[in-house]
Parts: C-alpha cells; sequence; structure tokens
C-alpha cells in the first residue's frame, strides 16, 4: 500500500521533472528554428548577448545545433548583440 | 538555368526609409531585378533600434524578401548590394522549402513556439500562473490517485451534483468548493453553483405538486 503510494509519486515527481527540463524546441514540435524569431532567441541568451549552454537550458543537441546558426544570422542582423549591453 | 528559392533581409538606412519607405525599397528591387531574380513576396518588416551601431547608425528599417534565382548570379548581387549606401546591410540565405511552405511552416512554427512558452512559462502571480495550474491539476487527478492536498477537495465537488437531489441544501456545496478550491477557474464555479440551484428548484417544485 505504502510501496504503491511511493511509486505513484516518483512516477509523477519524474513526469513533472522531464515535463520541466524538456527541450522547448522539442516540447512545442518544431522543425526549423526561425531566426527572426527573437522573442524566443533572447530566451536563449544571456543579459550579455552569450548563448546559454545546452545543459542549462535542456536543449536538444539537434536544436542547439539550429539555434546556434539562428543567433549568429540574428547577430548579424543587429537584431541581437554581439557583446552584452 | 536552375533556379533556387531564397530569403533576404536588407537592413536600409532609417533616415531615408522614414522618408519615404517605397523609394528606398525600390533600390533593392531594382538589384534584384537586375540579376534576374523574381521577386515572390516582399515586405516591411519592421523597424527597430539596432542591437550595435552599423555604419553610424544606431536605428534600420528592415526589408524582407523572397525571391527566386539563379545561385551564380547571388555573388554579384551581394557585391551589388554592398556598394549600395542607403542598404547598411543585408543577409541572403537559401531555403530547403520552397518559398510559400516556407513562410506557411515559420508561421505555423513560431505560433507553436509563443504557445509553448504561455503554457510552461513559470508566471508570476498572474493569470498566467493560473492558466498552467488549471489543466496539470486534471491531469495528476487523472494519473494518480492524488496525494494530501488536492485529494479531499476534489471528491467533494465531484460529490456535489450527485448529493442535491437527496435534500441537501443547494449552497453547502457550493460554499464548500469556494473554500477548498479558490484558485479554481470561474468557469467551473458557475456552472457548479447553477447546477445544485436548478436542481433544489425542481425538487421544491415536486415537492409543492406533492
Amino acid at each position: 500500500m505504502a510501496s504503491n503510494t511511493k511509486i505513484k509519486n516518483l512516477r509523477k515527481l519524474l513526469k513533472k521533472r522531464t515535463e520541466r527540463t524538456k527541450c522547448r524546441f522539442t516540447r512545442a514540435r518544431v522543425f526549423a528554428i526561425d531566426w527572426k524569431d527573437i522573442g524566443t532567441l533572447q530566451k536563449m541568451v544571456s543579459q550579455q548577448g552569450k548563448m546559454y549552454g545546452a545543459k542549462r537550458t535542456g536543449t536538444v543537441s539537434h536544436f542547439q545545433r539550429k539555434l546556434k546558426i539562428a543567433v549568429k544570422r540574428a547577430r548579424f542582423m543587429a537584431l541581437l548583440p554581439y557583446v552584452g549591453r | 538555368m536552375s533556379t533556387r528559392d531564397y530569403e533576404a533581409m536588407f537592413i536600409l538606412n532609417h533616415a531615408a526609409a522614414t522618408a519615404d519607405f517605397e523609394e528606398t525599397a525600390a533600390i533593392v528591387d531594382q538589384i534584384l531585378e537586375k540579376h534576374g531574380a523574381t521577386i515572390v513576396q516582399k515586405e516591411k518588416w519592421d523597424e527597430r533600434k539596432l542591437a550595435y551601431e552599423i555604419k553610424g547608425q544606431r536605428r534600420g528599417t528592415y526589408y524582407l524578401t523572397y525571391f527566386q534565382a539563379d545561385p551564380s548570379a547571388i555573388v554579384a548581387m551581394n557585391e551589388d548590394v554592398q556598394l549600395n549606401e542607403t542598404i547598411l546591410r543585408h543577409l541572403v540565405i537559401a531555403l530547403d522549402l520552397p518559398i510559400a511552405e516556407h513562410i506557411e511552416n515559420t508561421a505555423n512554427e513560431r505560433e507553436l513556439m509563443a504557445e509553448d512558452s504561455r503554457k510552461n512559462s513559470l508566471g508570476g502571480w498572474g493569470g498566467g500562473r493560473r492558466e498552467r495550474r488549471g489543466p496539470s491539476r486534471d491531469g495528476d487527478d487523472d494519473g494518480v490517485g492524488g496525494d494530501g492536498a488536492s485529494a479531499p477537495a476534489r471528491p467533494a465537488v465531484v460529490a456535489a451534483p450527485a448529493k442535491t437531489p437527496a435534500k441537501t441544501p443547494a449552497k453547502t456545496p457550493a460554499d464548500s468548493s469556494a473554500e477548498a478550491k479558490p484558485a479554481e477557474t470561474p468557469a467551473d464555479a458557475p456552472a457548479e453553483a447553477a447546477a445544485p440551484a436548478a436542481a433544489d428548484a425542481t425538487t421544491t417544485d415536486t415537492a409543492a405538486t406533492e
């Protein structure tokens, strides 16, 4: 009885955790990252304009690579800063 | 002469663009057409402050175009664009998908991203938080038996409509549910309140007829 509820609680916790740490691009079921979408790009970048690591944001490596390209394009077009403000 | 689909963004001189946008955009169009490009779509994307100075300019007008062109023409076109002084900077990107499809996809995906961030935002004390909690709580109750906090509150609400025919006053279940779950969305509360009231009215009617 007790063990059963324990397992249930653990499963619930795990579910919550995966929901929280999952990559936002995977969660949204997106195929490409638009470099013009500044709102989402800004969330993946620090105040100084550095990209956050995949470990921190939970981004899947496939999307981290795409994100890299998107951020670089946005920087080139002065949508994001190269160096913080 | 195989053509490819391209997306190109230009940052135009803000002063020139605000004075006469059509004319400054026409400069870009002329350059593109000179190199044999057929413009499919063009739009004024935005007017924004630049993240950093470009050629001494702090603001810029963004002009977004989609066109089809021969890949070999792009190099010469880039050179021409760079020589022009009203264009501060430009970026040409070859698309994998046909233009119409690409535009549709990006629009859809942007919406998906916005929806996701809305759902999963940690929120503050505002409405965003309440939106997030509503469905998640339902999901918990469906999946798991429930933990200490939410379990006692839930049966009372579920049982409320069932009890009302059995002569319980209409007010008490509604009140108890309101006390137990102040965070509940208002959409549920009126429905619950209305249902017992209606049930009560019918019972009184039947009592009167009897």
